[in-house]
């Protein structure tokens, strides 16, 4: 005999699998245009979180992910070009260069990008450079307000912060790191090339890379070691501005 | 006073006060008074009752409740339960569902499973299509056929 409960405990177990599936793989959306994993989950799955959100009027600080209209293209150039050159050749390292303005969601894109690897793919280990220790930070664990990675992981229910745990509890992690129980992680080093150096990672990020103090050695530290670089800066001139230009 | 605690010998032998006194004061004990409580009811020394409050001997005593509760007490209680069955009690008969896991309230049902799909589910369902319980193979096959519904965040109405 098979109880309510059963059924139920069942059946809720199916819709978890269904909708880990759709993160993993993505679905299409009404037009037939394929939405990647890593976007559907952006959009259904977790909140962001709005440091002005008191001045534009909102009535709490987190909201969904937007649904801009380039986000799909973008995030399926990271996927398709990580795995173009990993299979290539195994040691050959994604290159993307993203120029930005303000409000444009990009570093919340690729810090998202970066945490959904992270959950999915065990032992992913992802290192985000910025010019200071604390800008870096609050891209992932934060103080107050919350970093960026930190609200996409705790902003999710319960059930799939269950499937992907931490290591330890978010509290007890200093605020550059986010670990996983699979042994990804999310490290925030400051400038400088020797930061770089001291680590082996997955995909390497460099937040306003044309303001970051030798940005070119640092892209060069992480060059060959790393399978992704990802680069995102608003306008300056210097060497990002130069390959941004070259195309 | 000082010097005699320090001559002492250890404690070695039991207490010399009455059972009576003693089921007393680990009653008191287990009813969750203080040691000084108990001795000022009793009129015994501290040292006394913490003796007579050792862990041992109140193991001793709950292990010979339970099994007053177990060869004497459950029996009756079936029995009492059997009757009031008999006699349609409402109460006894929901309470009776409850304790066997045919009923469920709404919040005990676990909202978050873990571990591996029976397929309860799509058994069920099956079931409720062709009249007859599937074998697992069936069971899997016919699960796929089933549409699933995505678990998407909302933001709460009043955030929006």
């Amino acid at each position: 005999m098979i109880a309510p409960s059963q059924y139920a405990a069942d059946e809720r177990r199916a819709d978890e699998e269904y909708t880990l599936q759709l993160i993993r793989r993505g679905t299409k959306d009404e037009k037939g245009y394929w939405i990647p994993g890593v976007l559907w989950w952006l959009w259904n799955c977790t909140f962001t979180f709005d440091n002005h959100w008191m001045a534009k009027g909102l009535k709490g600080p987190h909201r969904t992910f937007p649904r801009l209209p380039y986000l799909a293209c973008f995030f399926s150039r990271l996927l398709a070009d990580m795995k173009e050159k990993s299979e290539s050749v195994p040691q050959k390292t994604s290159v993307v260069f993203v120029p930005k303005s303000r409000e444009m969601m990009a570093s919340w894109s690729v810090v998202g990008y970066c945490t959904w690897l992270c959950q999915l793919v065990p032992s992913t280990r992802v290192l985000i450079q910025a010019q200071k220790a604390d800008k870096a930070a609050e891209l992932v664990r934060g103080t107050e307000p919350p970093g960026y990675a930190r609200t996409l992981y705790e902003q999710q229910d319960d059930w799939l912060k269950e499937r992907f745990p931490l290591a330890v509890p978010i509290t007890d992690l200093p605020s550059d790191k986010l670990v996983w129980r699979n042994e990804s992680a999310i490290q925030a080093v400051p400038k400088g090339a020797d930061q770089v150096r001291q680590f082996h990672p997955t995909i390497m990020v460099f937040d306003e890379a044309a303001h970051l103090e030798q940005f070119e050695a640092s892209s060069g530290a992480a060059f060959g070691v790393a399978k992704q670089l990802i680069c995102v800066s608003s306008a300056a001139p210097g060497w990002f501005a130069d390959v941004c230009s070259e195309g | 006073m000082a010097k005699m605690r320090q001559n002492a010998t250890p404690y070695r032998r039991g207490p010399y006060t009455s059972k009576g006194k003693q089921e007393r004061v680990k009653g008191r004990r287990m009813a969750g008074q203080t040691v000084r409580e108990i001795a000022k009811a009793e009129g015994l020394s501290k040292n006394t009752v913490s003796r007579i409050c050792s862990q041992e001997e109140i193991d001793q005593l709950m292990s010979g409740y339970r099994s007053v509760i177990v060869e004497e007490m459950v029996p009756l209680a079936l029995k009492s339960l059997r009757w009031h069955l008999k006699k349609k009690d409402r109460q006894a008969t929901i309470e009776t569902l409850y304790g066997s896991k045919a009923l469920s309230q709404y919040h005990e049902i676990e909202v978050t499973s873990s571990g591996e799909r029976d397929y309860a589910s799509a058994k069920v369902d099956f079931f409720g299509k062709y009249g007859r319980w599937p074998t697992d193979e069936e069971a899997k096959e016919f699960d796929k056929t089933i549409p699933r519904k995505a678990l998407v965040k909302q933001l709460p109405a009043e955030i929006g």
